[in-house]
């Protein structure tokens, strides 16, 4: 599992594709935590990972967290 | 009835008078003699209650005196009279108002006072009251209803529960203020934050918009999405559900989900959609409200939850 520190917006942008979207959930930020896209396998957290690096560089900076 | 004398010898004295004694001739005792009025009285005061339970003496039937005990005729009453003021006329007249007097009573119409009275047997008018000896309230006692009720010396209360008793029950619930919520497009999100928290569950805990089962038993969980065009522009593809969260926050298993999605047509102003369900879960369950929409942009939405324990 993965969290990916990335707003809602962030995420529409990604487009990323249903399939991957179905291993992930989205957890807005409360009081303890910012915006987080939740990859649940290897696979969707790849997947977000390239999204990530290969759209916009610059215009979305995700910043990567490793779950412990 | 009172005892009647043995005529002639007597034996030691009893509770009432002296016993009666047998003729032994050997020790010189003469035996004594019954009045008259010892075999007539015992058998008015046994046809009495034969007679006061509704039944007609006959010879051929010696159980009438466990029958009439049997009937419990003495003790029901219809009442007439008006909605606060009963009339009371049993069968067997009560003599006198004495506490322990016991009467089924059957209301003569639906009470419009909290003063209501009862005049038994023409002895007067008596207050009604309530178990715990207050006033019953406007509509406490139905026409047409029985009820219990014993004297206490004062007051005729009615023994059994009447509806202002009922007590309120506790809200064993957890509530969730609507919280507004910027969705992603596509994919499941957790709604994990409520503008304020009511948290009655029994034993529950809350975080980050994660419910912890405290007690098992069958819960209803309701979650509410609002989306007023203005604010909360959600208007495609928008569907929420409640489920059944694993450790890591995935839902596993829905509760509740709205049966489609809420789409452009049919949420084109300000518009509503709920998911409810009940399920019986188990102490130790995770549960949380979700929230998805495909507009194809991040859409902003304002979500309520609710969950209430119903019982184990």
């Amino acid at each position: 599992m993965r969290e990916f520190e990335l707003s809602a917006d962030d995420v529409s942008a990604l487009d990323l594709p249903l399939p991957v979207l179905a291993h992930c959930i989205f957890i807005p930020a409360n009081g303890k935590n910012r915006d987080r896209l939740i990859a649940f396998d290897a696979a969707a957290a790849e997947a977000v990972e390239e999204a990530v690096t290969s759209v916009v560089q610059g215009a979305v900076e995700p910043q990567l967290k490793e779950n412990t | 009835m009172q005892y009647i004398e043995p005529v002639g010898a007597q034996g030691p004295a009893n509770d009432f008078g002296h016993d009666y004694v047998d003729k032994n001739a050997g020790l010189g005792i003469a035996g004594s003699f019954l009045a008259a009025d010892v075999p007539e009285h015992v058998q008015i005061e046994l046809l009495n209650a034969i007679v006061a339970a509704g039944l007609t003496p006959a010879g051929a039937n010696l159980k009438q005196l466990a029958q009439a005990i049997q009937s419990g005729k003495s003790t029901y009453v219809v009442a007439t009279g008006t909605a606060n003021a009963w009339t009371v006329a049993p069968n067997l007249a009560v003599p006198a108002y004495a506490a322990g007097r016991v009467l089924n009573i059957i209301a003569p119409a639906t009470n419009t006072s909290t003063s209501v009275t009862v005049d038994v047997s023409t002895l007067g008018g008596r207050p009604l009251k309530k178990s715990d000896g207050s006033d019953p309230q406007v509509g406490d006692l139905v026409s047409g209803r029985v009820y219990a009720t014993i004297d206490d010396g004062t007051n005729i209360r009615v023994l059994t529960m009447l509806p202002s008793d009922r007590l309120a029950q506790p809200y064993l619930g957890f509530h969730g203020d609507p919280v507004s919520l910027a969705i992603p497009n596509n994919v499941q999100t957790l709604v994990s934050s409520y503008t304020g928290i009511i948290n009655n569950l029994p034993g529950a805990t809350q975080s980050g918009g994660v419910i912890v089962i405290g007690t098992t038993g069958f819960y209803q969980v309701t979650a509410n999405m609002a989306s007023l065009l203005a604010d909360y522009p959600v208007a495609y593809g928008a569907s929420i559900s409640v489920s059944i969260v694993n450790g890591s926050n995935a839902p596993i298993q829905s509760i509740a989900s709205t049966p489609i999605e809420v789409t452009a047509s049919s949420l084109t102003s300000s518009r509503a959609a709920a998911a409810s369900g009940i399920a019986k879960l188990a102490a130790g369950t995770r549960i949380a409200a979700f929230f998805a929409q495909n507009k194809g942009a991040s859409q902003n939405v304002s979500i309520s939850l609710d969950a209430e324990f119903r019982g184990s």
